[in-house]
């Protein structure tokens, strides 16, 4: 009896023990976090096994809706959709980094005779009003505008690269696209498809858009953090995600190495971990990056003027 | 020759090699660029590498047992709720509108709006539930309602009371009329399930997720998307042959 007794005493003395441990301390587990897939889940390579991470391939409607109802601690959106929820419908989240910093390019497809980008050349954009159409009109101007034709998806865009012509949305004609606007990885797949086709990039549009804002750097996609989170945490979880996205830069098979901890990496990231980790290697195709929000104001408040978003209070960033 | 050909199975067969004829003839009219309409036999070929990864039935397994929740949860409703509106014509009015409703909503807004009720995870399986239910329930409700009364009197007489009368002569009786409504219902949920893992994005263990990804990853060529679906093709003609065995077992015995 008495051994029993000691024993429970020892329990309690345990649990309480553990309760006394700090409730501010991080690891991977602690937050619910949803992210798309692509460029934006490459930072989180490291919380493939953790089932608080999760990804969703429709940003739109799988994770902004997630986001204006606070159902999880974490988003990751691009920066106009995040802040637009944040200012438009009130969702209760603050901006806290930005880890994907542009993975556009424009590929020419061998096509233009003149081998230059004018007026007369078709063009085929994708996501129209969106991110990419915005970003294109940012960095060319409307010059193009006449021969400028678009499709739903990044896929369609890939497809019509590959097949070397699309059907026009408003004229149903077929027609032949000069230039192609793409996003990495689909570049990659369409320029290993297409080798002796003569494909080529034309233009990395991140530079370009550094060149027209300043030398700013693009926020495309950015972190947004519960504003009920606890603080201390919160600056953890960031600190630990910086440290894993500077890994990553610095020896990117750091990427494969936490991808290929699951079996389905390919689905839950939306793209191959071999592939993620050569454009990685390869001058940072995808964007990888991470910048706090709060000290990249300006760069902030130019991406987001493209979207017409003006006027962010302080309270926004974190 | 002659009972050869007339054999159900045998027609059964038949009808499979017709299915795979027209594929071809579909794929050489259709397959502009390779891939577009991948023929059955670039589809096998995939098929087969794919059913060397065990990842495949990992998604295959977690597909069906999410289908399988929400059908089981649907059908549980449906048979409740249905033997009461069977039982009691003002109940089966008063639910008509809903059932109407359920019915007519448009798939794609129900599963917009479990992504933020359910969220993406799980808005599947309330598909599943949703659509199914009104079929089960009809299927349910019109078995017990044309359960011949004078029976169901006579049982009266003989001092049988409501549930023995429910359970033990109108629910027999309409098991035909149920098993209808679930075999059709059953091959729509897996349908269904599919369908609504692409909508909600979901990018984990799921025949959806896998599809959606083959899709985006290269539009060009769908020859693993309709190896994927091969997965689900074979299930359903599994399910309906064995939904033929017992259809006719249930023959066999009321003969």
């Amino acid at each position: 009896m008495k051994k029993l007794l000691s024993l429970i005493a020892i329990t309690v003395l345990l649990a309480g023990c553990n309760k006394n441990k700090p409730s501010d301390e991080y690891d991977r587990s602690t937050l619910s976090i949803i992210s798309p897939t692509g460029a934006p889940a490459l930072a989180f390579y490291n919380y493939s096994t953790y089932s608080n991470f999760e990804t969703n391939s429709d940003p739109s409607t799988g994770i902004l809706p997630l986001m204006v109802t606070g159902q999880k601690d974490v988003v990751v959106l691009p920066t106009n959709a995040g802040m637009q929820a944040i200012l438009n419908k009130g969702a209760n989240y603050q901006i806290a980094a930005t880890i994907t910093f542009g993975n556009f390019y424009l590929l020419s497809l061998n096509n233009d005779e003149n081998d230059a980008l004018d007026e007369s050349d078709t063009i085929l954009l994708f996501q129209k009003g969106n991110v990419p159409d915005k970003i294109f009109h940012y960095v060319y101007g409307n010059t193009y505008d006449s021969n400028i034709h678009y499709v739903s998806a990044v896929s369609d865009a890939a497809a019509a690269a590959n097949a070397g012509s699309f059907v026009d949305a408003d004229s149903g004609e077929r027609m032949v696209p000069n230039y192609v606007m793409l996003a990495q990885p689909v570049l990659q797949a369409v320029l290993g498809k297409n080798s002796e086709k003569g494909y080529r990039v034309y233009d990395n549009i991140q530079e370009k858009y550094k060149e027209k804002s300043n030398n700013l750097p693009l926020f495309q996609a950015s972190v947004f953090i519960k504003k009920t989170v606890d603080n201390k945490i919160a600056k953890s979880f960031l600190e630990t995600l910086k440290s894993d996205v500077q890994t990553a830069l610095e020896t990117p098979v750091a990427i494969t190495h936490g991808l290929r901890k699951i079996e389905n990496a390919s689905e839950v990231y939306g793209i191959d971990p071999t592939m993620a980790e050569l454009l990685t290697t390869n001058g940072n195709g995808m964007g990888l990056g991470f910048e706090y929000a709060k000290e990249n104001k300006a760069a902030i408040e130019t991406f987001l003027r493209i979207f017409n978003i003006e006027g962010v209070d302080e309270e926004v960033y974190f | 020759m002659k009972k050869f050909i007339s054999n159900r199975y045998t027609l059964f067969g038949l009808g499979i090699l017709f299915v795979i004829a027209l594929w071809f003839l579909l794929s050489a009219c259709f397959d502009v660029n390779s891939g577009i309409f991948p023929s059955p036999i670039a589809t096998f070929k995939e098929f087969g590498v794919l059913l060397t990864k065990p990842y495949s039935y990992k998604c295959l397994g977690y597909t069906f047992l999410r289908m399988l929740i929400g059908f089981t949860v649907s059908f549980i409703i449906a048979l409740i709720v249905g033997i009461f509106a069977g039982n009691h014509q003002s109940l089966y009015m008063f639910l008509k509108p809903l059932m109407t409703v359920i019915k007519s909503v448009p798939t794609v807004a129900i599963v917009f709006l479990l992504i933020v009720i359910a969220k993406p995870r799980y808005a599947p399986i309330f598909v599943v539930i949703i659509i199914c239910f009104p079929i089960l329930y009809e299927a349910v409700a019109g078995g017990f309602k044309r359960v011949n009364n004078e029976l169901v009197q006579a049982s009266q007489v003989d001092g049988a009371n409501y549930f023995q009368r429910v359970l033990f002569i109108k629910l027999p009786l309409s098991i035909p009329y149920i098993f209808v409504g679930v075999a059709s219902s059953f091959s729509l949920s897996f349908k269904l399930e599919i369908m609504a893992e692409v909508l909600t994005g979901y990018t984990k263990n799921g025949l959806g997720s896998v599809i959606h990804y083959a899709q985006q990853e290269d539009p060009t060529d769908l020859t693993r998307v309709f190896a994927y679906s091969l997965f689900a093709i074979i299930i359903m003609l599994l399910i309906t042959l064995l939904e033929q065995v017992i259809k006719h077992a249930l023959k066999k015995k009321n003969d």
